[in-house]
């Protein structure tokens, strides 16, 4: 378990790091840091880029004044003295899986269609039109490792109820393959496009105690209790987390689980240049800082004690 | 093993190329010669020749099964065969899976 974590953490931080690389680059690729090497009125300069979507470029500056690449005073911009120490050793290479690169790699590519329009079709990050690209980022390494982490936290096995919320198209198998024959899984989903993937493989493996539901997740009301309910990378496309995390802990049975995982913004300094390029997809919103998890579970009135596994895992416990 | 999503709805789009990548998983890891593949997926040999390799306007060579990796040609005794690559056998288990989710789209 400990080296799985660690795995986890391990690939969140170079994903974060590799972000600011490539995030870097943009700034060379459209003159940014050139002209900002004397200081500019901020809409002016917004007005003056050659970039077609102007959302996306303030999107863009507000990342580079995030990470201290550009300064902001009053309203004007201009370069930072800026440095950047890429951190890689024996130690932690050894965690460091390949598969998720490629498909950062694709997400990098989207900028320059995103910088024509935000409807390119060459942009792979809707939900439900691009379900079969959301599908290869949740079939990779990375998020098995993850889902193998939620099976051994949550103590997953048959007869459990388990409660996956944002469930994509993968977790429905992985996840499912402990609580079977007599337990229950309900995965919901938002997108249809998804949970047609996730269906057809449920069909195919046989796992009759799966259950998918299309919903917003924002508006569940959950008639049955769980054992364990899942939030694995979806809190980052809620607006507010108050209303589903009291759900959450109301359908919990006493000892349940809510097993979050996330990049929780506290614990990654660079989760900004990871944040501009997932922000691609119009339902992204931002990572969450495990401090509004807390307080949110805090407003929930529920008694609960918590344990973190790692950076990026928060285990809660209904008492 | 990276696949590329353009290639995988590429591939779903042309009804020859799928049916050719489906047979030769059914058969995988044997390769098979053309005439043989022509027959199974009921189409006319240059047809199949051009989705395997290209051929003329109809089928360019950069979008064949060959040139992007998916089919690998053997040779043997001075004849040419066709076996799927493990790349082609992993869009193959794609295009099994989202074969649901792109009929929404047809």
């Amino acid at each position: 378990m400990k080296s799985l974590i660690r795995k986890l953490d391990e690939n969140i931080s170079a994903m974060a790091q590799i972000s600011v690389i490539h995030l870097f680059q943009l700034g060379l690729k459209y003159g940014i840091f050139r002209k900002l090497s004397e200081e500019q009125a901020y809409n002016s300069f917004i007005n003056s880029m050659s970039f077609g979507n102007k959302a996306l470029l303030k999107n863009l500056i507000d990342t580079y004044i995030q990470l201290g690449i550009i300064k902001k005073e009053g309203e004007t911009i201009s370069l930072n003295e800026f440095e950047y120490l890429l951190e890689l050793s024996p130690e932690n290479a050894k965690y460091l899986l390949p598969g998720w690169v490629p498909i950062f790699e694709e997400i990098y590519k989207m900028v320059d269609y995103a910088s024509i329009t935000p409807e390119h079709p060459k942009i792979l990050m809707d939900f439900d039109k691009d379900a079969d690209f959301w599908d290869m980022r949740l079939s990779l390494e990375f998020n098995s490792i993850y889902r193998k982490i939620i099976a051994e936290a949550g103590k997953l096995q048959d007869e459990m109820r388990v409660l996956d919320l944002g469930c994509g198209s993968v977790s429905p198998l992985e996840i499912g393959q402990f609580l079977g024959p007599n337990g229950k899984y309900v995965g919901i989903d938002f997108s249809p496009g998804i949970l047609s993937i996730a269906e057809s493989r449920i069909k195919s493996a046989g796992f009759d105690w799966v259950i998918l539901k299309e919903m917003d997740i924002r508006k569940i009301m959950p008639k049955n209790r769980y054992d364990v309910v899942i939030m694995s990378f979806v809190l980052e496309y809620l607006d507010s987390i108050n209303r589903v995390i009291k759900t959450v802990m109301d359908i919990l049975e006493e000892n349940g689980k809510l097993i979050i995982v996330e990049p929780f913004k506290e614990n990654y300094p660079n989760i900004p240049a990871w944040e501009f390029f997932e922000s691609l997809s119009k339902e992204f919103i931002g990572f969450p800082y495990k401090s509004s998890i807390l307080s949110a579970l805090e407003s929930s009135n529920a008694e609960f004690k918590f344990s973190e596994l790692g950076k990026s895992v928060l285990v809660i416990k209904k008492m | 093993m990276y696949i590329d999503p353009f290639v995988i709805r590429s591939i779903n789009r042309s009804e020859l190329r799928k049916r050719i990548l489906l047979y030769l998983n059914e058969i995988y890891p044997s390769p098979t010669y053309l005439a043989e593949i022509a027959r199974v997926v009921k189409s006319d040999p240059s047809n199949v020749r051009g989705a395997l390799i290209g051929l003329g306007n109809r089928y360019n060579g950069s979008s064949s099964l060959v040139s992007l990796g998916l089919v690998e040609i053997v040779e043997r005794d001075g004849f040419k065969y066709y076996r799927l690559t493990e790349y082609g056998k992993k869009v193959v288990e794609l295009l099994k899976s989202y074969h649901l989710y792109y009929s929404r789209f047809m």
